[in-house]
Formats: structure tokens, sequence, C-alpha cells
């Protein structure tokens, strides 16, 4: 027995001995009262024998075990120790214990490999002559257990055993060895009087016989008919990144992710398959949503469902399915995995404010710049305080932003098993702060993970997975777009403090303190607590006569809850009046208040399936799934806030004044889903591939008649490489692997629907108390009122999808070229749509949505592997190109008045996403071009200013000018990826590359142009203008002379909606890399470490791209003060014992 | 093992417990659950009421009703009010047209509806009568809303249904201006017969509330008709804007009526003070005057707006917003008890050309009647227990001869910057007085060269400006006082106005003079100003600045210039006059600069605006409507 440490003894002990204790726990979880019986050890150890022997050789109690259990010896009978006669008295004790007993005064050994074998040899034999060593991944360094060790030419060999060890006996030192494995490149290895090996084996591209995770079960890769795109574990963590969405960008072909900030807890992502809009999450074969708040480490693959496999996910998978799996345990020694990291963040791209004297000057250029005389704001003598230093311009980023927030990562995992039972066991914990100096922005996560699986009984096996996640988003009162706001507008002339003197905060210009907002202490706070539980119970069954067919039951129970506490507090702003000495106070943010919101969704979901998967006669391969499903899930919720007569955050501080008690009726549902799913796939000697599926969904969305529907798929496939005319033409030698595929299918989507088949009314009415009320004041108290529903559509049901893709698999020259392209086309028929459009709002009613418009949505995905080794080297390249755009096919509508509207309104049969407005030529470059531009200008026109084009050549620049000018899909087009993995000796190199293209951005306010509120600063950019040379000369004078730049003068900003405002925001950039070093085995096994690993990771190191002063994927949502992206740099530690 | 089995099987059957797929939605209640109780009725009236197109705290030109922004509101399109925001007009087109018909909607709804509940009340038909009223009250006040901004438009009074009626019965035709306001009148006879003297509750119509409307409305139609010049026909020769001339009395006449009607049962209000500045800002206060005919009240933090915020005066900003809408001189000058020159304006220079000094600022505006400084916060007020500092700077030129004035009259440059000392914000670098004592160069609400939040005009606004409100509330959505829809003086003013072109027009059938003569001097005299002393001395324009004076900022002044179709002379290549207060360092007192806004901002009200455009998407889903005039 391998000399086992402390700890592994601990926790086989524990496993042990608390059986009971164990049981007991997993008895209370389940409603299912079972008993279950779990053993956690190797197959000698469990297995139970009864000997009562007298004088009989070793050779003989062998055979008697082998009657008594499955337990098989191998052993040289020429051994004489084993004729030995020896006698026995035990009853039911474990093969294990026999064995030591028995053999403890021979000559030999025993050994127990996988499938129950045990071998007998001599123990001197086995030392003399021996050669041994350990089989690596070449890629991760893991163990593989099961290896095939040929020697070259005899049918001598061994395999691996499960912590990947073999050992060999072996006379000739001139041996070649063999070494296959499945899904690896096969190696030879000469022996050459080594003894001791380590082998490293590639991780072969073709990974024909790779398991995918598809909807509802898993399947060979080989015989995949369907468009899914998947990564595993080892794919996704080559990026660190607090969202687990962000680790799979540019990894996935198809797969659109853009990243809108990187403010901890926020997670704005936007995540979809192909431009299909928001997909279906499925976490463990249950329909999940939190995938942001996974821990990265937990997830052992994520498979991305894009054409019409998704159709058993019936009404709910029109827009694709992501599939995640969480790990689970294989059987083999405990293996504890511990990683950390550590890294700071820096933004990408955050534009800065001027200084004191530059904003003076475009202060006056601003009052300058009218037509009807302007003057000067400024006079030289203030600007020169500034500088010659009298007066101090105030740097409003120093005293409100870190520029290096921390983050850091951890997480303990426990995996292993036995034949019986295999466990995963994980804690993870994340913590990221934000850019406030104050400290007082930060995000922390703990995820812990339970997934079992156990043999109750002979061909029953039960699984128990528990996920929970628990985090927490801390925040000041004020959000971190009004924090930018307030900051991009301070004004350098305003010190951050009334007076300088930092015990009163100043600010009373605008009303708002970036140092006030940013700071909780100050301002108060707001608290976002989550939590999660995701549970599923699944008992599966191999029916003991039919061969093949299985019997399967899950149930689920997820429970999610929101927390918010939002605390407002009184502070002071305060103005210095230098002639009394006095700083007067503002009072702001009165009067405290404390606002609670909590929510629940819980979610049940219940399956019943039968699974009958055979072989018939070699060449038949069917898999035939029936399945039951159906679903509940439901939402509630409610709200308080009290204005607070003590200065304590908690609602028992309040005061009865102002107290509000409600809910958000938009968070109170009940729906449930129920749908039948059949799914048929079979293969004729895996060349020929076919699949048939079937989903009979109903949504309790829809009036009852339109409840249910049949959503039908059908693919096929061909494996022409299986071909004899393939496999015989040597010419032809190199292709590996050549598949065409094709599938079709139905979907639907019942996501936007809500009830329009009722009339009636909403109550209470929505509104806002700032804007329109939802209800009115009568006898001093606001009465709620009812709100009217749209006109009731008794025919509302769901949309449906058509599905369409073509593929081709190729694999050449054993891994150096690995290509798949997919084409694509879905329609979608029934969109919800209003009359609107076409009916006049004369009516007074809000209408119904119907089922009415069509859309089409088209592209290509391309991925390329390449894999290959050269010397020590270990190289791969995966790269993934997809391109997408979707088009209206029909779209209600009314005619226009006249056709140049009829043309621009019109949306049929055009692409949905297009950008109008004006376009662009150049900027006025004199005087002169000005009054000899061909259009009519403006008498309040300059140099500088952007000159639009006048499309239609009427003379004038109107909005009759309108026209195409870029795409506004606010998602690019086109994505690209590019990962390469490199590794050499103990070093590895892992960068991706990533891009998108044929996308667009436009930004408003303080990002479009400087001194955009008034009173407000400008951004450091907005310098690089035209302006005269001289700063007090008449903008309006012909003989001023100029000095030209990228902006116009102060005072002109661009048009967003043209082609000036309108920035390709295509860009390419180096959106992870990582250099890991893995230390030496040799050195780190002595003190029980079986791989460690220190790593570099940086994340968005790089960007290239054309837009303007922000990162390209920065998103004008919030008038583009959303918080920015940032780049990452971190350090990390994974260890394996 | 027999027992996993069964267990198996108990787990498998489990799965058939199926949950129902007809779940009804958890929040859509019912007609019956609403019209069978007076809390559902009120309930459904709350809906109508928060609709209402009322035009108050939360109105703004450019962005319609129910917006907290009020900085671009219709006073200072009008010319009453002024603001470093506020540089153009437009024809402060919303397009409110689709949310006028959805109330519409649901006014002819409840009318069509109710009756059926009747049997719910005991068949009590006072009371059915009361809500019906309500209902066409509310119609009205709807369908004006409609008709003052685009002339005629399409009558709809009865629930329209789709799918159910085919589009061509939904494709509306626009009715004449006419018979609009014919309908309009109609639904107010209604609303008075059914309505009782009291409203059920406080914000809600009673029969005076319908009958001031009547009263406002048929003024504004007789305006139209009269004064009008804007025509469109459509082909069938429907006069779709713009109503015959012979019409005006007709309804000067109706407007009338509906005004003498109040007599008796409301009056000015004059119980809040003797003293009469104090009584004219409690009147906006005074939840119980005898003068409030409709009242939109607020609740915080329910239903709110931002007005105080808005208007504070820069040095009580709490923080954030302030000072958002500044009266400008011209408005300040239509009132009496100032100097004046000839010409009406403002004086501040004496007889040789030199500026008037004031040790005090108040010292100009010693005399000025109680109305205007209830209305208007001057240089140098007190407000809220302080003095409102408004200062354009120190000069520090001689005195000795008097100071010449420091630019000439319609200059529209900068200020000369010898002998001038001046703050671009609100931190200020003191300067020295000639006797040592320091003193800023601007007030500390302003004016502040640099652009800052400041006074514009060198007036704040203090018609509604809450007097009790901490500064801490001068925040935005922290105000909940009430805006006073139609109180009596508009009442008396309408009757004033309809009595003079009753008289103008020739009609003796009563002494209609004499009529306008005593509603004014009413109202003068409660206001504290100048009364008149004899009919004589009537004329149109006396009662229509009457109107502007005792209506100021409180949106109104906009549509009487529409109405009068004025507004385009009026407003036309408009910079409106300011008044900066100049401290003398040399004389240690004030003198004031009247002048043109100094951003120079031009304002043209251009004559199409009389009627605003029809919403281009109108047009498109009804091929029938005919756009109005030059759009």
């Amino acid at each position: 027995m391998k000399k086992l440490h402390y700890w592994e003894r601990y926790v086989q002990f524990f496993l042990q001995k608390n059986q009971i204790l164990f049981i007991m726990k997993l008895t209370v979880i389940f409603i299912c009262l079972f008993s279950l019986s779990v053993q956690a050890t190797g197959y000698s150890q469990s297995a139970k024998v009864t000997l009562n022997v007298k004088d009989v050789s070793l050779k003989e109690i062998f055979k008697m075990i082998e009657k008594q259990t499955l337990c098989r010896f191998f052993y040289n009978d020429q051994f004489i120790d084993l004729n030995t006669k020896v006698s026995f008295n035990a009853n039911d004790i474990s093969v294990d214990e026999v064995l030591n007993d028995l053999l403890k005064d021979a000559n030999v050994t025993h050994k127990e490999l996988d499938n129950n074998l045990v071998v007998i040899a001599p123990i001197d034999v086995q030392a003399k002559n021996t050669i041994s060593g350990i089989v690596i991944d070449a890629q991760t360094g893991e163990t593989l257990p099961g290896v095939s060790i040929l020697i070259k030419g005899t049918t001598k060999g061994t395999g691996t055993d499960r912590q990947g060890k073999f050992s060999l006996t072996n006379s000739d030192p001139n041996a070649i060895l063999v070494v296959s494995y499945m899904g690896y490149e096969k190696q030879e290895i000469v022996v050459n009087n080594t003894s001791q090996f380590t082998i490293r084996l590639v991780a072969s591209i073709q990974k024909l016989d790779e398991v995918v995770v598809v909807g509802y079960g898993t399947q060979k890769k080989a015989t995949l008919t369907g468009a899914i795109s998947s990564v595993t574990t080892r794919e996704i963590l080559t990026t660190s990144n607090e969202n687990i969405e962000n680790m799979l960008t540019g990894k996935l072909a198809g797969i659109r992710i853009v990243q809108k900030s990187s403010e901890p807890g926020a997670f704005n992502n936007t995540i979809d398959i192909r431009g299909f809009g928001n997909p279906l999450i499925v976490i463990d074969g249950v329909p999940r949503d939190n995938i942001a708040e996974l821990d990265p480490n937990d997830i052992a693959s994520v498979s991305v469902l894009k054409d019409a496999s998704a159709a058993v996910y019936g009404v709910r998978a029109a827009n694709g399915v992501v599939l995640i799996t969480t790990n689970e345990g294989k059987a083999g020694t405990l293996k504890l995995t511990y990683t950390s990291s550590f890294g700071v963040q820096t933004p990408s791209g955050l534009p800065q404010n001027v200084g004191a004297v530059d904003w003076m000057t475009l202060m006056n250029e601003k009052q300058m710049h009218n037509a009807n005389g302007g003057s000067l704001a400024y006079s030289q003598a203030d600007i020169d305080q500034y500088r010659n230093g009298t007066l101090q311009s105030t740097n409003w980023f120093t005293p409100v932003i870190n520029e290096h927030p921390f983050q850091t990562a951890h997480n303990l995992s426990a995996s292993g098993g036995t034949d019986k039972i295999n466990y995963y066991f994980s804690v993870g914990y994340m913590k990221q702060d934000g850019l406030w100096k104050s400290g007082d922005l930060n995000y922390d996560r703990y995820n812990i993970r339970s997934n079992i699986s156990s043999k109750i009984t002979k061909g029953l096996t039960a699984k128990l997975m528990i996920g929970a996640t628990m985090d927490q988003k801390n925040q000041p009162y004020s959000d971190a777009w009004s924090i930018f706001k307030s900051l991009w507008r301070q004004m350098p002339t305003q010190s951050v403090y009334a007076n300088n003197n930092p015990e009163y905060l100043g600010g009373t210009v605008d009303g708002t303190s970036p140092m006030a907002m940013s700071s909780s202490d100050v301002s108060g706070y707001q608290q976002y607590n989550n939590k999660w539980i995701q549970s599923s119970f699944s008992l599966n069954y191999d029916v003991p006569c039919i061969t093949g067919l299985q019997v399967k039951g899950l149930f689920s129970y997820d429970y999610s809850m929101s927390d918010i506490k939002r605390y407002r507090k009184v502070f002071n702003l305060y103005s210095y009046n230098a002639v009394t000495n006095i700083y007067t106070p503002t009072i702001s943010q009165a009067p405290n208040n404390l606002y609670r919101y909590f929510s629940e969704s819980p979610t049940s979901l219940l399956q019943g399936s039968l699974n009958y998967r055979h072989l018939f006669n070699g060449v038949h391969n069917l898999n035939a799934l029936l399945l039951y499903e159906e679903s509940t899930r439901n939402g509630d919720n409610f709200y308080a806030s009290r204005d607070l007569s003590l200065q304590v955050d908690q609602l028992i501080a309040g005061s009865s004044l102002n107290q509000v008690g409600y809910m958000n009726s938009g968070g109170l549902y009940k729906l449930t889903n129920k749908g039948v799913v059949g799914k048929f796939n079979y293969d004729f000697k895996s060349k020929y591939l076919a699949e048939f599926s079937f989903r009979y969904d109903g949504s309790s969305k829809f009036p009852t008649d339109k409840q249910w529907g049949l959503f039908p798929a059908i693919s096929a496939g061909w494996r022409v490489s299986e071909e004899k005319f393939m496999k015989e033409n040597k010419a032809l030698s190199f292709i590996d692997n050549l598949k065409f595929r094709a599938s079709y299918g139905k979907v639907g989507d019942d996501g936007a629907s809500s009830y329009q088949f009722i009339s009636g009314y909403v109550y209470p009415s929505s509104g806002s108390n700032t804007g329109l009320a939802g209800g009115a004041v009568f006898n001093g108290n606001f009465i709620n009122a009812v709100g009217f529903t749209n006109l009731p559509n008794p025919n509302i049901t769901w949309f449906t999808s058509n599905m369409l893709n073509g593929g081709v698999d190729l694999d050449m020259w054993h891994g150096l070229l690995g290509v798949s392209v997919d084409i694509f086309n879905r329609t979608r028929n029934g969109l919800l749509a209003t009359e609107l459009l076409s009916l006049p709002s004369s009516l007074g009613a809000g209408l119904p949505q119907e089922n009415m418009n069509s859309d089409q949505t088209r592209g290509f995905d391309v991925e390329v592997k390449h894999k290959s080794t050269l010397g020590k080297f270990i190289f791969s390249f995966d790269g993934n190109f997809s391109y997408t755009r979707t088009k209206w096919l029909s779209y209600i509508q009314a005619t226009a008045g006249n056709s140049y509207k009829n043309w621009t309104n019109n949306l049929n049969n055009r692409n949905n996403d297009i950008w109008w407005g004006q376009g662009y030529d150049v900027q006025y470059q004199s005087y002169a071009s000005i009054i000899n531009s061909s259009t009519y200008v403006s008498r309040s026109a300059l140099p500088g200013d952007y000159a639009y084009q006048d499309w239609n050549g009427d003379g004038v620049v109107d909005g009759n000018d309108v026209h195409p000018i870029a795409a506004n899909s606010s998602r690019p087009l086109i994505n690209f990826g590019l990962s390469l993995n490199v590794k050499y000796k103990n070093f590895d190199l892992n960068a991706l590359l990533q891009g998108a293209a044929m996308v667009w951005a436009s930004y408003p306010e303080a990002l479009n142009g400087p001194l955009y509120f008034n009173p407000g600063s400008a951004l450091s950019q907005f310098m690089n203008r035209w302006h005269p040379e001289d700063p007090t000369a008449n903008p309006y004078d012909p003989n001023t002379k100029w000095v030209s730049g990228y902006y116009a003068y102060t005072g002109s900003v661009a048009d967003q909606n043209s082609a000036r405002g309108v920035q390709n925001a295509s860009y390419l950039r180096l959106k992870s890399l990582e250099i890991g070093y893995t230390l030496d085995k040799k050195l780190t096994s002595k003190i029980g470490i079986s791989n460690a690993r220190v790593y570099f990771n940086g994340y968005n190191l790089l960007t290239f791209t054309g837009i303007k002063n922000v990162d390209p994927e920065h998103p004008s949502d919030t008038y583009g003060y959303v918080y920015p992206l940032n780049k990452s740099f971190n350090i990390g530690l994974s260890v394996s014992f | 093992m027999k027992k996993f089995k069964y267990l198996f099987l108990i787990f498998c059957i489990g799965l058939l417990a199926c949950n129902k797929l007809n779940v009804p939605p958890m929040n859509i209640i019912k007609d019956q659950d609403v019209f069978n109780s007076v809390d559902g009725i009120t309930a459904y009236m709350a809906k109508l009421y928060s609709l209402l197109p009322v035009e108050d705290f939360k109105y703004s030109a450019n962005l319609g009703f129910d917006n907290w922004n009020y900085i671009g509101n219709i006073n200072s399109y009008a010319g009453e009010g002024g603001g470093r925001n506020i540089s153009s007009i437009s024809n402060g087109n919303t397009g409110y047209w689709p949310s006028a018909y959805k109330l519409i909607r649901q006014a002819n709804y409840f009318i069509e509806t109710l009756p059926k509940y009747s049997a719910d009340f005991s068949n009590n038909q006072t009371l059915i009568n009361q809500w019906l009223g309500e209902a066409h009250f509310i119609r009205a006040y709807t369908y004006f809303a409609l008709a003052k901004r685009y002339g005629g438009v399409p009558l709809i009074d009865s629930v329209q249904y789709y799918p159910g009626q085919s589009l061509q019965e939904l494709q509306v035709q626009r009715n004449s201006e006419e018979e609009v306001y014919n309908f309009i009148g109609k639904d107010l006879d209604i609303a008075i017969q059914g309505l009782g003297i009291t409203s059920e509750q406080k914000g809600r119509a009673n029969k005076y509330a319908a009958a001031a409307l009547k009263s406002k409305v048929m003024l504004f139609a007789g305006s139209i008709a009269k004064y009008n010049t804007t025509q469109l026909f459509d082909k069938s020769g429907k006069r779709l804007l713009g109503i015959p001339a012979s019409k005006a009395d007709t309804y000067f006449k109706a407007s009338y009526d509906a005004s003498m009607l109040l007599q008796g049962h409301y009056s000015l209000y004059r119980a809040g003070n003797p003293d009469k500045y104090q009584n004219y800002i409690s009147l906006f206060f005074d939840d119980n005057s005898s003068e409030n005919i409709f009242v939109k009240y607020y609740h915080y933090p329910d239903v709110v707006h931002s007005y105080d915020a808005l208007c504070v005066p820069f040095q009580q900003t709490g923080p954030g917003y302030s000072s958002y809408m500044n009266p400008t001189l011209n408005y300040v000058e239509l009132f009496d008890g100032l100097p004046k020159n000839a010409d009406g304006t403002l004086k501040t220079q004496d007889a040789n050309g030199k500026y008037v000094l004031y040790s005090d600022r108040m010292g100009i505006f010693a005399n000025a009647e109680p109305r205007l400084r209830a209305t208007v916060i001057f240089p140098g007020d007190v407000f809220r227990g302080q003095v409102i500092d408004v200062c354009r700077g120190i000069y520090t030129g001689s005195v000795t001869n008097g100071i010449s004035s420091l630019i000439p009259d319609g200059y529209t440059g900068t200020y000369p910057t010898t002998n001038l000392k001046t703050s671009s914000t609100s931190s200020q670098t003191p300067y020295t007085l000639p006797n040592g004592t320091k003193m800023n160069p601007a007030g500390l609400s302003g004016v502040f060269t640099g652009g800052g939040v400041c006074t514009k005009t060198g007036f704040f606004i203090r018609k509604y400006m809450n007097p009790n409100k901490a500064q801490a509330d001068m925040v935005l959505h922290h105000s909940d006082q009430s805006w006073i829809d139609m109180r009596y003086a508009e009442v008396l003013l309408n009757r004033a106005e309809a009595d003079y072109e009753l008289y103008t027009d020739g009609k003796t059938d009563k002494d209609y003079r004499q009529d306008a003569y005593t509603c004014i001097n009413d109202i003068r005299d409660r206001a504290g100003a100048v009364l008149l002393t004899d009919p004589n001395q009537l004329n149109i324009n006396i009662i229509r600045i009457e109107r502007k004076k005792e209506l100021g900022f409180e949106n109104k002044t906009w549509w009487d210039i529409k109405r009068w179709r004025v507004a385009d002379k009026e407003i036309n290549n408009a910079t409106y006059r300011i008044l900066n207060p100049f401290y003398a360092a040399n004389a240690y007192a004030y003198f004031f600069v009247t002048r043109l806004q100094e951003e120079n901002p031009i304002f043209t009200f251009n004559p199409l605006w009389y009627y605003e455009p029809i919403p281009a998407g109108e047009l498109i889903t009804n091929p029938n409507l005919i756009q109005n005039s030059g759009y």
C-alpha cells in the first residue's frame, strides 16, 4: 500500500468512521428516505470474505476469494511461496486484511490495480529488473490512471494505477515502451537502461472520444450532429477574472460576450449565442441563472447548444442554451487542490478632467462662441493666478480614485472516490475592491459545493449535488455612475474642502461632492446581499433485465434571495465666506433614511426519464431518451423604508413619518412549465449519424388553449473519413476525420410574454413619485390608482424559431490542423409586436402584443485548431471567428407620409441594427471653406466645426440627409479569439487574443464635448481642439488665426448620430496572458505535494482600437458614466496534494 | 435491494404530482372588483386625476407633463422668467396627443361602465351622476388640453375596440375647432349639473371647478374666434383651425355666465394676514383658502415635485439645483410702485444721468406693490430669514461727481473691467473697502461671471416658494406644496376680460364694463395695487396686464399671449432686460444698472406656433388626419 499522508488518513478515517453521520445528513437533506451504505475505499478493502481453511495453499485461497468476490488474482505459478500451506479462520473480513495477514511472511507482495485485479509478485524480482514511472498530462501535469504501457513487439505490458504510476519487469535494456491512452497521442520511448520514467502525454487534438455535454445527456464528439461548442475547466481557467463570463470571452465560436463594466459585484455583461438574445443557462441539468456568481474552479465544462440541438429545451430555447456542468469526483485517492491568486486592477480607459488653466481657457472659448457677441469669463489675470502658482488647480481624481484596487480569489477542493462513491467538495472565496479611495466599494463572494454520487446498490446510483453561493456588494450610497458624473463635473477651480480646510467638505457648486459620495462614512451606503442554494438529487437505475435501459429521476430545488439595504446619511457640504470667515453648511441628503428590500425566488424542477442505449450487432448504435419535466418558478418580494429619527442604520431607528412598505409587483409571479422530451440518436458504425428529438412543451404564460406546443428537431451527419474509399486512399491518409453535419429544428420562446390575454387592471398602478404618479392625493392622502392593462389578445402565444445549421469538421495530420465550420440561419415568426405603429393612438388604449413580426439571423462560425510539439515545446492554437447579423423579414408598420420617410422608416427585409445618421465630411478648415460651402451654413459656424454631408444634395443639411452610417447592434457583429498555449519543460504560457469588429459606439454628455454641464468641467481630451491662436481673439473675426485640432472649437459638439459622433469600436486585445511555472515534482513530492504551480496572469493587458479615450467596450449606458472596465495583474499559486 | 426499488418507484410516481399550468397572474384585477365599491371608484378616479393634464410644477415646454425638470417651463417661454439654461424657445410641442386619448378612453370607459354597476350603490342616482359629472369634467379638461394645442381634433366620446372595430372606423377625422369647444362646453354642462357643491374629496372637482373651467375654456374659444388668423380646412370644407369671428361673443357670453356661477361661493383670499404682502404669500399655502377652486395636491414622499430646489436662491441651495428660473426685469416693470422712466422702464439714474445711490438695495423697491414683492424676490429682500444677497460687482471708481453710465442703453457686450471687481465663482476673494472692511465682490447668490449657478436677472421667484422649508429640503423631489390650478382670481380675470370683450363688441344687455371694473378693482385691492377710479380708465390692455401680474409664474401667460395672438409681437427678436446691483466702494452704497441679459439669448416666437404640429406618428397611423398649417 502506498504510504498515506496524515491528512489523507484523516479524510479516509472520517469517511469510514463517520458513515453513519454522513448517511444521516444525507437522509435529513432529502425527503426521500433512503438508507445509504457507503464504502469509500478500494475494492479489496471493501470486499468481504469468510474463510475457514486448514492447510491449503495460498493459490487455493486465492481461488476461494475469487469465488466469493469480484477480485481476480494475477501471479506466476512458479513462485514457490504460493504453494505454502496455511490455515486461516476469519469471518467477514476484507480481502485486503486477508492478504496482508497471509502474505506477511511470504516473499511476495500484493497490489490492487483497476478492475479489481490483484497482482501478486515476488518482492526481490520486482525490485531487480523493474522499470517504473509515472504518466502525466503534458499540459496540466495531472497524473493519468489506466494508461496502457506495452513493450514493443511483445504482448508484455501493464497499465498505470490510480496515481498514474506503473512498473514493469523487463530484461531488455533496448526495449521500446509504447505508451497509449485514449484521447492522447501515442508515444514510444526507448528504455535505454533507464529505470525511472516520467512520461508526458500530449492530448490529441481530435478528441474524437471526448465526451461533450449535450441537452439531457452526454455524447461522443465524434458522433455529434449538432453545432455545439464546448470548453473545459482547463481552457476556462487560463483567464483570470471575477466573472466566469469574461473567462469564456473569445474561447467559444459563436458566443458573443460583452463586458460593460468592471464594477465589483455588478457583473455587467451581456452574453448571447450567435446574436440570438439571452440564452437559457442550464447548470447541472437545471435552468439556473447565476452563471456570473459561480466559482470558476468548480466548473468542469461549458457546452453551448447553438442550433436545433437546443430544441429539447422547448419553449425556452429559442436563443440557444449554455450548459454548465460542475466537477464531480473521479475514482482515485483523495486529491486536494488549493488555488489562490492576488492581483491589482487598474482602469482601462478612464478620461480625466482638465486643470484650472485649461478649464478657464475652454470657458472663455465657450463664452466667446456666440455669434451675437461673446465675452471672456476669465481675464488673463485670473488665469495667471493658476499659472504662477498663486492658486492651486484641484485634481479631483487624486482624493477620490484609487488607481490600483486589490482583488484576490481562493479555492480549496477535495475530490476522489471509489467505485462505490465519488465526491467533490470545494469552498471558494473571492474579493474585489473598487476604485474609490475610501475602500467602500467592494465585493465578497463565498461558494461551497458538494457533489456526491454513490452506488447505493446494484444498478442504482444516487447523486446529490449542492451548491451554495453567498455574496455581498458594498458601495457608498451613491451609485458609481453618479460619482463619475460628479467627478467629471467638478471644476478644477473649486477646492475639495472649503477654504482648503479638511474639516469642511466643499462642493456646493453643483451640489455634489465626489468625496462625500464615494465615502460610506460621510454619505451612507448600499449593501446588496444575495444567496443562492441550488440542490438536486437524482437516482439512476440500470434496469437489470434489459441491458442499456436506465430509469432516472431527478428532483431539484433552488432557492435564491436578495436582501438590499440602503442607508442614506445626512452630511454637510460647506461654503466659505472669506469676509465673515464663516463656513456655511448646506445639509445634503436629509433626512436620514433607511431602505430595506427583500426578495426570494424558489424554483423546483422534477424530471423522470427512460434512457436506452444499445449497440446492435456491433454496428447499429442506438440511444433513446424519453423524459418528462416540470418546473415551477416563484417570485415574491417586499420593501420598506423609513426616515430615521436617530442616526442609526436600522429600521428600528425610524420615525413614523414617511414610512413606506410596499412591493415590486413585477417581482411577484408564479410560472409553471411542463414538457415531454424525446430524443433518439442512431449511428451506423459511427459513420452515418442521425438524431431526432422533440419536446412537447407547456407554459403557464398563455391562455389555456394556447399553452402547449410541439418542438421537433432533426439532424444528421456523415463521417466521410470512416468510408472505405477514404480510409484506403493513401493520398487522403492525412485526413483523420471528416464529417458533414446538418440540423433543423423548431423552438419556442415564451420569455417576452406576460398574460396579455387577460383584461383588467393592475393594482396598484405603476408610477413614479418624481414623474407621472401612480395615484393621486385626495383629502391629504396618497390614493393608489388602478392601472389599465392593454387591450387583451386572446390569441397570444410564444413565437417560434426555426433553426437551420450546416457544418463540417475536418481534422488532419494528427492534430496539426483541425477546422470546423458552421453556417446557420434562424428565422423567427410570430414575434411580439403591437399594432401601435399602424393604429391611430386616438383609440386610447395600450395595444396588446400580437404574434406578428418575423426576423432572420444568419451567420457563420469557424474554429481552427493546431497542436504540435517541437522538441520540448508543446504548442497549441485555438482560433475562432464568428459573424452574425439579424434582419427583419416582416415588420408591422404603417406607410409613412413621403417616400423618403417611407424608406427610412421601413424595416421590412432589412437589417434590424441600422444606425441612421448624418454623413460626415471634414471639419471646416477655414473661414473660406465655410463661406464657400455648397450647403447652407448657419451664421454661428466657425473653422473646426463639423461639416456634415448634404447627402441628398438639396443644399441643406437637415433631417432628410439621414442615411445608414453604421450598425447599431450594441454588440459586435464579428467576434474572434485566438488562444495560444505553449509548454516548455516546467514553463507554460497561455495567451488569448480577442477582438471584435463591426461594432460602433457613440457617447453623449461629458464624453461628447467639453463643459457639457453649466457649471461643470471638461475632460482633458477636448483640449485637442480648434481654437484661435490668440485666446482673446474674436472667433468671428475673419482675420483670426486658428490652430487646428481633433475636436471643434469649444461649444460645437459632434452630432451623436453622425458619422463623426459614431465611432468604430472594433478592437483587438490581449485579453489574457498567463505564464506559469510548475515546480519540480521530485522536490515537491517530498513534502507531499503532487503538483505545484505558480503563475502570473494579466487581463486586458493591451488593447488596439480606433475608439478615443475610453475602452472599446465601454457602453454609452447611463450617458457613458458607467464604471470603467479594468486591466488586472494577478499572481497565483495552485497546489495539489 | 427491494426496498430501494420501491422507494425508487415512489420517487418516480412523485414526479406525476403535477403542478397546474393554469396559473392566474397574481396582480391583475377585474371590473367587478373596481366598480362595486366607493374605494374602487376612488382608485379609478385616482387614475383619472393623476393623468389629468395639469400644467403645474412638473410641466415644461420641452419635456411635457409630469417631469420633475421645471427648467424649460412655459413661464420662461412667455418672457416672465429667464435663466442660464434658456437660450431659445420652441413651439412647445411635446407630443401630448396620444396621452390625451388614453385619458379620454378611460373617462369614456368609466362613463359607459359605471351605470352597469349602479345597483352596487343602491341605485343612488345622485351619487352616480356626481361620478359621471367628474368623468365629464376630466374629459372636458383633456379635450381643452388638446384643443389649445392642436385646434380641431377627432372627438371620440365612446370606447373604441380593437380588434372588433375596423381600421377605417378607428381612423377618425378631425372635428372642427368650433365643434371641439362646443363639445367641451356640453361636457362641462353635464359636470356642472351632476357634481355637488363640494368635492367628494379634496383634490377632486366640484360643480364650481367645472364652472371655472368652462369660464376659462369659453374665454379661450372666444379669443380664438376674435383674434385668430390661421385657417385650415379639410376636403369637405370643415374648418379645422379657427372659429368664425361671428361666434366670438357667444363664447365670451358663455364664459361670463360660467364665471357668474361662482359668484357668492368663492372670494379672493384676504383672511391670511392684514398685511397685503404677507397675505398674498399665504394665498398659495392656505389649504382652506376661499379662493381655491381646483387644486392638485402633492404629498411627500408619494408624489413630489422639485419647485423649491429649482427656484431657490443660490445661497440657500439644499445643495444642488438652484436659481434655474429668474423673473425678468420686463415682468417686474409691469407693476406699479417703482421709480419709472417715461417709457415705463425702471429708473435708476437721476436727471444728470448719474446712478441713484441706495444705502440698502431695497431702497429702490420701497414702494413696490405688495403683490410684486410676494411674487418676486428683489435683490436685498429677505427670504426665509436671510437677506438674499445679489450683487453684480464692486465699483471701485470715484464717486465724487456721481457715477455715470457703465454701459450705454441696449448694449449687449461685457462691462468694462476698469473700476470693477467681480467674481467668477461663489468662492470669492474679498475686496477691502476704503474703510478697511472686507466685502465679497459678488453677492452670495450671484452674480458670478464664470457661468456659475446664480441669478441671471437679479431676481428670484417668490410665488409658491415654501418659506418654511428647511434648507436641507431645498433639493430635488422634496417639495409637496399644492398647485392651485384654478383660483377665483383667474375667474374674476376671465370675467373681466369677457365683460370687456362683450362691451367692446357692443353688447349692452348688461353693464359689462362696470362689471369688469369691479372685478379688476377687487383684484387690485387684494394685491395692494393702485385702484382704478373710473370704469373709463379701463382698456383691454389694462385687463391683460392685470392678468399677467396676478397670474405670473402660474404657467398661464404663455397660453394667454397665444390666444390673444400677440406672442409673435411680444417675443420678436427679444432679449429680456435684467437688473444688476453694484456696490460703489467709495460711496458705501448700491446703484442699479438695467441692461439686456448678458448671455445675449435671442427669443423669437414664430406665428406658426399658435398651433402645435400634430405628432408625425399620428399622421402615419391615421391618414385621415390633416397636419396643421405650416408644419
